[in-house]
């Protein structure tokens, strides 16, 4: 297993060399597809138990499909949420917030295109 | 009921996957399909328990935060449960300070791993945790094994067979017992001595084993004597299966003795009805027939069926 390939606008997962895990890891990126649509309407709507939840499952599983930088962005964010108030304003949580966006957007770019 | 002793079952253990997230399914599938185990993932706890209840897993590994029941309710409910509260659990959470361990180690869970996992370590986990297991089953089981063939002793099948009639009289249907005698097996001790008629007795538990369905239960009557316990099984139904192990015997060849083969004789009695018998004497009626089919000559089936002697129960009789 290499470590996983990071550019500044693209990540390759760190076991993409492993051709039994590559139809894996496409439906995992895929996925985070979804999982970015449904952090973007949580955010909108202040959804902070929504957030987490995908944060949570984030943080527990990218690392195995080879994505280290998502599980960690997806545990700081996790994290950052657990002194937030249901009803708080997110801004605090920005930063943590926009990292792992911008991490999974770069794991969907680092796919090659078919 | 366990129908088979641990050594004679060589299918792989069930693990039990339960987790909301079905990354973390397609995932630990893929990465565990090198151990000899059959994963079965599960996002709703309810259904993995009902599934647990039917398919006696080796081991569950569970995440903690699940949306309808969550992991330390599912330790409660499996630790309830008296078919599943031996089978070792894993817990698999991303939570990981120690107040979240310490109540997953009081409920009873046996493991904790947090993720993100390493992947070589929580293989390693599972296969401690398989082996724990076998290690409690073959505990449970010694008591209840006879010692040198690997079948059920006779202590376990008086227990089982008192339960199968008891079966029978309260839900009815069909039930055959076979005993099983090897023929002239004194000779063999005597001639080739007695490691030779311990390889006859071992060979024929292996076929017995090998050869009966998995509703099946055999065990070691005593001696050169067995018996399989046979639910849901006619007389007629019973005799096929039965003389599949004649015959195989009869046709095997012995490394310590090649010029003489071994034979069985065998009684059965059985009935597709409920009927009106005790325990012991449906018992003493396959032992009859075991005694007809040695004194006709030995190397074959006799053969009762219960339904035509015993009349019907009575509570059955209108």
């Amino acid at each position: 297993m290499g470590p996983e390939s990071q550019s500044s606008d693209r990540i390759r997962s760190a076991f993409w060399e492993e051709e039994d895990m590559r139809e894996l890891i496409d439906l995992f990126v895929a996925e985070l597809g979804t999982r970015i649509e449904d952090l973007s309407i949580a955010w909108q709507r202040q959804h902070t138990d929504q957030i987490r939840v995908v944060a949570h499952q984030l943080s527990g599983v990218s690392a195995g499909y080879g994505f280290s930088s998502i599980g960690e962005a997806a545990q700081q964010l996790e994290h950052a949420l657990i002194d937030v108030a249901p009803d708080a304003d997110l801004a605090c949580v920005q930063s943590q917030f926009s990292e792992l966006l911008d991490l999974c957007q770069r794991a969907i770019a680092g796919m090659p295109q078919e | 009921m366990i129908e088979t002793p641990t050594q004679f079952d060589d299918s792989k253990p069930i693990v039990v996957l339960v987790d909301d997230c079905p990354s973390i399914h397609r995932l630990l599938s893929a990465r565990l399909k090198s151990e000899q185990i059959e994963l079965a993932c599960f996002e709703d706890g309810r259904e993995a328990i009902e599934y647990a209840k039917s398919q006696s897993p080796s081991l569950f590994i569970l995440d903690i935060e699940m949306p309808e029941i969550d992991g330390y309710e599912m330790l409660r409910v499996i630790k309830d449960e008296s078919s599943l509260r031996d089978v070792p659990i894993i817990m698999l959470s991303g939570l990981s300070n120690a107040e979240d361990k310490v109540a997953a180690f009081d409920l009873g869970a046996n493991d904790y791993v947090t993720k993100p996992f390493d992947l070589a370590e929580l293989r390693a986990r599972i296969r401690a945790a398989l082996r724990l297991h076998s290690m409690v089953q073959m505990l449970a089981q010694r008591a209840q094994v006879d010692g040198l063939t690997g079948l059920w002793n006779r202590a376990y099948f008086d227990d089982q067979w008192k339960a199968a009639t008891a079966r029978v009289n309260r839900h009815g249907g069909p039930l055959s017992l076979a005993m099983f005698d090897i023929d002239h097996f004194k000779s063999i001790n005597d001639t080739y001595g007695h490691p030779a008629g311990d390889a006859v007795l071992e060979s024929f538990a292996k076929l017995i084993s090998r050869t009966i369905r998995q509703t099946d239960l055999a065990c070691r009557f005593g001696g050169e004597e067995f018996a399989i316990i046979m639910p849901e099984t006619s007389p007629t139904e019973a005799t096929a299966v039965c003389e599949r192990v004649r015959a195989q015997l009869e046709a095997a060849r012995w490394p310590r003795h090649p010029e003489k083969n071994v034979t069985v004789s065998i009684g059965i009695a059985g009935s597709s009805t409920p009927i009106a018998i005790q325990t012991d004497q449906w018992l003493n009626q396959a032992d009859e027939q075991l005694y007809a089919a040695k004194r006709a000559g030995r190397n074959r089936l006799s053969i009762v069926d219960l339904a035509d002697s015993f009349g019907p129960r009575l509570a059955d009789a209108g």
